[in-house]
This record gives structure tokens, C-alpha cells and sequence, in this order.
């Protein structure tokens, strides 16, 4: 097993209804690293996939993310999937999920322990995406379980959280009859040098948090007269091992789901300028993205305007979505990247070149993106 | 001996300290021996922890408060891969707790 990472994958078939796991060619591994470029190598004509950066999963600030890829007529696009679907991913046995097809009956994909099943999807018919996500984790007993979840609209939500798939991924989940992905991470993954991993990690950790200082909740990314129209706004969250809480809870009005994750900074703005005053802005995001939609509506031209308007730092935003480190945080608080890159050496047991890391990332997300 | 404490405000739930735990009681990258459970409810806006301390007492760390439960007394929380009764008690690390180091907020200490 090398460091950081399992070095396996799970092939999955929704025409035939097949599931292989398969070693990922170590060489493959060393060029490509992980994250975005290891999903630009697997991915199938016209399918989707799932993957870890070597950094996803571990103690170190801005951690969460996992990318998410579409194929779409030879073009792969890129979306951060944030919240622990990264973490649960990174402990399921399995780097990256490669899946194709469609399937005749709806189905759910359930990842666990080294083990995946594809189950009748019966129990989420006529439910949206949040209805779809509570489903899943009372079938298989535990809230924990990430769920990336579709229904009518263009964007997946996971796990109660929308705004990060701008490239279509809930859609092309609906089109192969894919209700929802489930995630629970209750294998290992090894790490050279722990002790200097984690000591470094921890340092990373305590300076980022300094940096942040009072900046917390969906309110801090937006400008105060936008940020003043949004009513039922409470206790703001991380995503795993990041210190900037930039999601924020928010009231629904509904009973079965009072409370959903709001880090949409995108759609609010969008609606701040569209609807009038006295809209609710929240109550109407909360309908939106139960139903798998945005405000914005059409998918984004590029990668890096998912999660990342306006940050600008091309180089770092790349830097995560090879490492697996969330691309809104790192360009927002601009990190040292020479930081990750040491820390990458130590848990690795070898150094990678900082250039290789930017070049590799920006040549996949380059792409109409910039 | 010192016990870890929680202080609820602080938290912003990043869930990094159930990590931390287990990294540095395997050398590996698991939550599953881990003395820390994260607990999250997203549909209730809910989050918080449970800590397994010394001679088994659970620490539940809840929004609105903290409260210690004894061995032997129901300590509620949903169904778990490895229910927090089953993982090794915190040992503080044997020194300077580990995820006391990396919480960002400050939202565990020693008391």
C-alpha cells in the first residue's frame, strides 16, 4: 500500500451491474498524484468519477475535498465535493470510484470498508435530493454516511450541501438512473513518518486558524448588503480538518428537514441581484437545491468558477485539486503552498516538486477555465 | 490526571480531532480507534462530540452544553461503523493531547 493514498480503485458498471476493484499502476500513480489528474487518466467516455488527492483525508488545514469529474465529448471538468465526503472517501479502501453506464432499475451506490453494492434505489423514488440523502442513511443506520444525491436539476447535492457542482455531475447521475452515492470510511490508509506528519499538520492547523481570525459562516464571503438579506441564518460548520467555518446552517420552514447547509455564495449573490427585496432568498435556495438546482442555472464554463468566484489564485486552486485540498480555502486565504508541498514529502517518504504539482493541475483545469 | 475538556462555542466542527486521535494511536490514518466520535446532524443543524475518558466516563459535548456520562448510563447518539463504548479510553495523549495541538479554535483543552 503506498503512502497517503490505497492504491486502488472501484471500476463500476450500471449496465451490467458490475463492481471490480482494481490496484492503480503504481507508475500512474507517482506521475499523476491523485485528485483532478489520476480522474483525467480513469475516467470513461461519458461517465463520472470520484477521487482523493494525497492530502484529502488528513490533519492538515483544508483537507475535505474530494474532486468530483463529468466526461463529456472528450472533455473532463472538475467540481470540489466538500463537507467529509472526502475524509469518508479516502477511509472507504477505495482512491478513486470510476463509474459508467446506465442502469435499467434506479440505484443507489453504497462504499464501505473495501466493499461496495449497488442497491434498488426503491425506498428514494418520488424523494429529492435531501429526502434521498435521509433515506440512505436511515437504510443503512448511521448519520455519518456522505450521500451525493440527484434529482431533477443539473447539480448533485451532498450531503445537504449545494454549490459546488457546476459541471453537471447531479444530472449525468440522474441520466444513468444513479439516485445517490454513499460513502463510509471505516478502513486505514498509511502514512510515513507519522509522528513529523502530524506535528506538522498540527502547526499548519494552529497558523491557518490565526489567519482566519473572526471571518466564519456563508455571510463572511459576501458583501454586507447581500449578506443582510439572508434570514435564518445560524451556527456556522467546517468541512473535515478546515479552520474556516464558511458554511453556514439555515431554516427551511420545513418539518422532516428544518436545517440545511448553506456555502451557495454564488447562487445568493446571483438571486441578490435578480429577485426583488422582499424575497426570501434562503427559502428559495432551500427549494432550488432540494431539487438538484442552482440559481445560476447552466453549468460554468470552467472549473475554476466552482466554489472559487473571484478568488483569482489560479496556481493555488490547481495546487488543491491535485493535492486534495479545498480549492476555496486555499485561494482565499492564499497558504503557503510550500507548506502542503513539505508536508506532502513527509507523509510520502519522498519530495514532489512544487512546479510539477501547479503544472500538473493547471494543465487539466486550464482548459476553458481561465 | 487531567481530563480533556470541551467547550462547545468554540467548536466549528471541522471534526479534525477524531483524526488526530487515531493517527496518533495507529500510526495511521483511521477514526476507528479513535477515543473522540464526531456526532453531526445536518438537517438539524446539529454538531458536536463524544469522548471516551479515563475509567470509561463519556464526555458529551452537545451545542448547548456539556454533560458527563458514568459508565453504566445511557449516553443516546446514533448507530456508529464502532459505537464510542467500544474504542480505548483517552489517555491524554501521555502528555500534551494531540488534538489539543491541532484544534484550530481552541475548543479543547486540559482541565
Amino acid at each position: 500500500m503506498p503512502a497517503l493514498m490505497r492504491g486502488s480503485m472501484l471500476l463500476v458498471d450500471l449496465t451490467d451491474c458490475t463492481l471490480e476493484e482494481r490496484e492503480i499502476d503504481e507508475d500512474m500513480l507517482k506521475r499523476r498524484i491523485g485528485g483532478a489528474p489520476l480522474l483525467a487518466s480513469l475516467t470513461k467516455k461519458d461517465g463520472i468519477s470520484l477521487g482523493c488527492g494525497p492530502l484529502t483525508g488528513t490533519p492538515c488545514p483544508g483537507a475535505s475535498m474530494a474532486a468530483a469529474c463529468v466526461e463529456k465529448n472528450r472533455r473532463h471538468r472538475f467540481a470540489p465535493v466538500m463537507l467529509d465526503v472526502g475524509l469518508e472517501l479516502k477511509l472507504s479502501g477505495f482512491d478513486i470510484v470510476v463509474i459508467e453506464g446506465r442502469s435499467e432499475k434506479p440505484v443507489y451506490l453504497w462504499i464501505r470498508d473495501q466493499v461496495a453494492d449497488l442497491i434498488s434505489a426503491d425506498k428514494l423514488e418520488g424523494r429529492d435530493c435531501w429526502g434521498a440523502i435521509s433515506a440512505v442513511r436511515k437504510e443503512q443506520g448511521d448519520q455519518r454516511i456522505q450521500v451525493i444525491s440527484s434529482h431533477k436539476g443539473p447539480s448533485a447535492s451532498a450531503s445537504y450541501v449545494s454549490g459546488w457542482d457546476g459541471i453537471g455531475f447531479g444530472g449525468t447521475m440522474r441520466d444513468m438512473n444513479l439516485r445517490a452515492i454513499a460513502i463510509k470510511g471505516m478502513s486505514e490508509v498509511g502514512v510515513k513518518n507519522p509522528a513529523e506528519f502530524l506535528a506538522k499538520g498540527s502547526e499548519m492547523m494552529k497558523a491557518s486558524g490565526a489567519l482566519m481570525g473572526a471571518r466564519s459562516g456563508v455571510a463572511s464571503l459576501l458583501h454586507s448588503d447581500v449578506a443582510k438579506r439572508l434570514k435564518g441564518v445560524g451556527r456556522s460548520r467546517a468541512c473535515f480538518s478546515c479552520p474556516y467555518p464558511c458554511m453556514s446552517y439555515a431554516e427551511t420552514g420545513d418539518k422532516e428537514h428544518p436545517s440545511f447547509s448553506l456555502m451557495d455564495q454564488r447562487s445568493i449573490i446571483h438571486m441578490s441581484k435578480n429577485s426583488p427585496p422582499q424575497a426570501d432568498i434562503v427559502k428559495e435556495l432551500a427549494n432550488l437545491h432540494r431539487n438538484g438546482n442552482l440559481s445560476w442555472g447552466p453549468e460554468t464554463s470552467g472549473t475554476y468558477e466552482t466554489m472559487t468566484d473571484g478568488v483569482g489564485e489560479y496556481d493555488l486552486i490547481a495546487a488543491g485539486y491535485v493535492l486534495g485540498i479545498c480549492p476555496r480555502f486555499l485561494g482565499l486565504i492564499q497558504a503557503p503552498l510550500s507548506k502542503y508541498v513539505e508536508l506532502l514529502g513527509i507523509g510520502l517518504g519522498e519530495a514532489v516538486p512544487k512546479d510539477t504539482i501547479i503544472s500538473l493541475g493547471n494543465s487539466l483545469l486550464g482548459e476553458g477555465a481561465k | 490526571m487531567t481530563q480533556l475538556k470541551y467547550i462547545p462555542e468554540r467548536c466549528i466542527g471541522c471534526a479534525g480531532c477524531e483524526l488526530v486521535c487515531g493517527l496518533q494511536r495507529d500510526e495511521l490514518l483511521s477514526t476507528m480507534s479513535s477515543s473522540i466520535m464526531f456526532h453531526v446532524e445536518e438537517e438539524r443543524g446539529y454538531y458536536g462530540i463524544i469522548v471516551k475518558r479515563k475509567g470509561g466516563e463519556l464526555l458529551l459535548g452537545r451545542p448547548d452544553g456539556v454533560e458527563i456520562k458514568r459508565p453504566g448510563e445511557a449516553a443516546g447518539g446514533s448507530a456508529s461503523a464502532k459505537p464510542i463504548k467500544m474504542r480505548p479510553e483517552c489517555d491524554m495523549c501521555k502528555g500534551k493531547p494531540k488534538c489539543i495541538l491541532f484544534c484550530p479554535t481552541g475548543a479543547l483543552e486540559e482541565e
